[in-house]
């Protein structure tokens, strides 16, 4: 109980002894707050949109079969299908059609699919949010392709894909195999890849090696590959708005060092005096432990709901564009809040603990110094 | 009661610009007396203050402590006095805060708090309840004619009221010995004579007081009952006025 009580009093003191350098105090905290809340919406952000595309792909194919032809990406022919299909383990092959479509007018690429999840009529076309925005259509308007053979198709809206696919499906346009094949002149029984279903998830693996053996021009590509790749761009991007921010980082360091660690006279005498009317040298350290505490705790959290703030209630309006990067494209969804607690203790590890460590160790060093000074003023 | 045997005291040994500030003072001052260290600036009064409040350790001799309630047992049980001179950091911290009060020369009170966070400061990591803390600075707040100024941040009052609360700060630990250092110098001499009339209080209470002084008015009072001369860091004549 003693300890608590000398705790709560000189954390009492080291309140007061805060408002009493209120301007100096308060544009620390703003200074702090701001960058502990761009880091935190950095980390809010990116382990977001992660989630966002792992729930997308979570439909995936379980194996996706590319053929390759001097290391380039090569149309499969007919039969590969069944010889695939023939492999123990694999429950279901569909041949699938995709390529990209560029939009002179629009400046846009277009990721153009058709699928079997989305059954179109001929003449018409599914498309994501971010190619409804960027053409200004709604469904029942029509589109204008320019086809291989030079001649203009013209498709109609049936509908825009749903509001949760918008992360990797922002610039998609699903289209009749029909219309697909008549629109980039696409070779007939030819497949741009080979989705595969395989029930067993630990024989993939395996059923990938023996894809790889039978067929030994193609390329079996993992769902937990293409996860680990959107993963690794996220987090190339959310490092890169890291490594930019850093420099705001030392520069806050610096100033935080000056401000927390060049004692000013005034302070060194107060020390002298508080030691010399009955205070010793650790009850200084824990009035610099609670005055660091409050001040890097406040911006912490604060910071914290800021960043939250600014990415889940607003959309990360700052950055966005930075880290989701589709092109012209841009997804426009509402992240739903995912929090990485290992992150967050990592940044709390790196905002709190150095500067809670600049205002105790030179109060240390002015705190073992006899009060004896104290008498001398 | 508190012994001196021998101290000495010098800044800065062994080094260019060092200088003994007390030589070889031996002296016993009794509980419950007005004792007035007098004598020109440079003379050792501030020194010998700094050694007997615990503030600075002697660089020879010894400083006891006897007859005392002190706020530990004696770590070496010595039934000679409790030997303060050489005492650990935590121990001489714990003398200072319940044997001693100290008023300074300049009051050293801290700007920018209130009169009654001032007087509360030096039992604030007693581990005591600030609800007990405050109360007793309340009281003294009271003594003094103070309370109106609780919440005024100190810096606002006047030089007499500061003085005060520099004295009620002093004795919020409710210390056996008061130590005050040219505690007149920023005074008229009505404030002056109304500081010895504090003094006097003190005394009836059965608190020591000790003041560095070279006013008139402190060591010509008839509340003190002891005079030390010194000189060039030594005592050169110990007065019993009455």
């Amino acid at each position: 109980m003693n300890s608590f009580n000398r705790h709560t009093n000189i954390l009492d003191y080291a309140i007061s002894s805060l408002l009493r350098r209120k301007r100096k105090n308060i544009a620390l905290l703003s200074v702090y707050t701001i960058i502990v809340s761009i880091l935190a919406s950095t980390i809010f952000f990116v382990h977001s949109i992660k989630q966002e595309a792992a729930t997308a792909l979570k439909e995936a194919p379980d194996i996706v079969v590319q053929r390759t032809m001097a290391g380039r990406h090569n149309l499969i022919p007919p039969g590969y299908a069944d010889k695939i299909a023939a492999i123990r383990g694999v429950e279901r092959v569909s041949p699938r059609l995709w390529g990209y479509y560029y939009d002179p007018v629009f400046g846009a690429n277009y990721t153009v699919i058709t699928t079997e999840a989305h059954p179109i009529k001929p003449g018409e076309i599914l498309i994501g949010e971010g190619v409804a925005r960027n053409q200004r259509v709604i469904s029942g308007d029509m589109l204008t392709f320019k086809a291989a053979s030079g001649q203009p198709l013209l498709l109609t809206v049936s509908g825009t894909l749903p509001a949760e696919a918008e992360l990797v499906a922002s610039d998609t346009v699903i289209m009749s195999a029909g219309d697909f094949t008549g629109m980039f002149g696409f070779p007939s029984g030819f497949a741009t890849d080979l989705a595969v279903t395989v029930p067993n998830r630990s024989e993939i693996a395996t059923v990938a090696a023996r894809i790889f053996a039978e067929l030994p021009d193609t390329r079996p590509i993992l769902k937990s590959e293409i996860l680990r790749t959107y993963e690794s761009i996220f987090d190339w991007r959310g490092g890169m708005m890291l490594v930019i921010l850093s420099s705001a980082l030392i520069s806050f360091v610096i100033f935080a060092w000056d401000k927390a660690a060049g004692l000013s006279a005034e302070e060194r005498r107060e020390i002298g005096t508080l030691k010399s009317v009955g205070w010793d040298t650790s009850d200084i350290l824990i009035l610099k432990f609670w005055e660091g505490i409050v001040i890097s705790l406040t911006a912490f959290l604060f910071g914290l709901l800021i960043g939250y703030l600014h990415v889940y209630l607003l959309n990360a309006p700052l950055f966005a564009q930075a880290l989701k990067g589709w092109s012209i494209l841009y997804p426009d969804f509402r992240l739903h809040p995912s929090i990485d607690f290992y992150q967050l203790s990592i940044l709390f590890t790196f905002s709190v603990i150095p500067y809670t460590a600049a205002t105790i160790i030179p109060s240390w060093l002015a705190a073992t110094t006899d009060p004896d000074d104290a008498m001398r003023r | 009661m508190i012994e001196l045997v021998n101290v000495t005291k010098s800044y800065h040994s062994g080094m260019d610009g060092s200088f003994t500030a007390l030589e070889e003072v031996s002296l016993t001052l009794e509980q419950g007396k007005v004792t007035v260290l007098k004598g020109p600036s440079g003379s050792g009064k501030t020194t010998l203050l700094s050694l007997l409040g615990c503030m600075t350790r002697p660089t020879s001799g010894r400083i006891k402590l006897k007859g005392m309630d002190l706020p530990f047992p004696d770590p070496l049980g010595s039934s000679d006095g409790l030997d303060i001179s050489n005492l650990p950091e935590r121990f001489q911290t714990l003398i200072r805060r319940k044997v001693f009060g100290f008023i300074f020369q300049h009051y050293n009170l801290i700007v920018g708090m209130s009169t009654l966070q001032n007087v509360m400061i030096p039992l604030l990591p007693a581990g005591e309840k600030h609800s007990e803390i405050r109360s007793r600075a309340d009281h003294l707040l009271e003594r003094f004619e103070l309370l109106r100024h609780a919440a005024a941040p100190v810096e606002r009052l006047s030089g007499g009221e500061q003085q005060r609360v520099a004295i009620a700060r002093a004795l919020i630990g409710d210390p056996r010995v008061v130590i005050a250092d040219e505690p007149t110098a920023h005074l008229d001499s009505r404030l002056s004579l109304s500081f010895m009339e504090i003094v006097r209080d003190l005394r009836s209470e059965g608190k020591s007081v000790i003041i560095a002084s070279h006013d008139p008015i402190i060591y010509e009072s008839p509340f003190t009952d002891r005079i030390i001369s010194m000189r060039d860091g030594r005592i050169v004549a110990s007065d019993t006025p009455r």
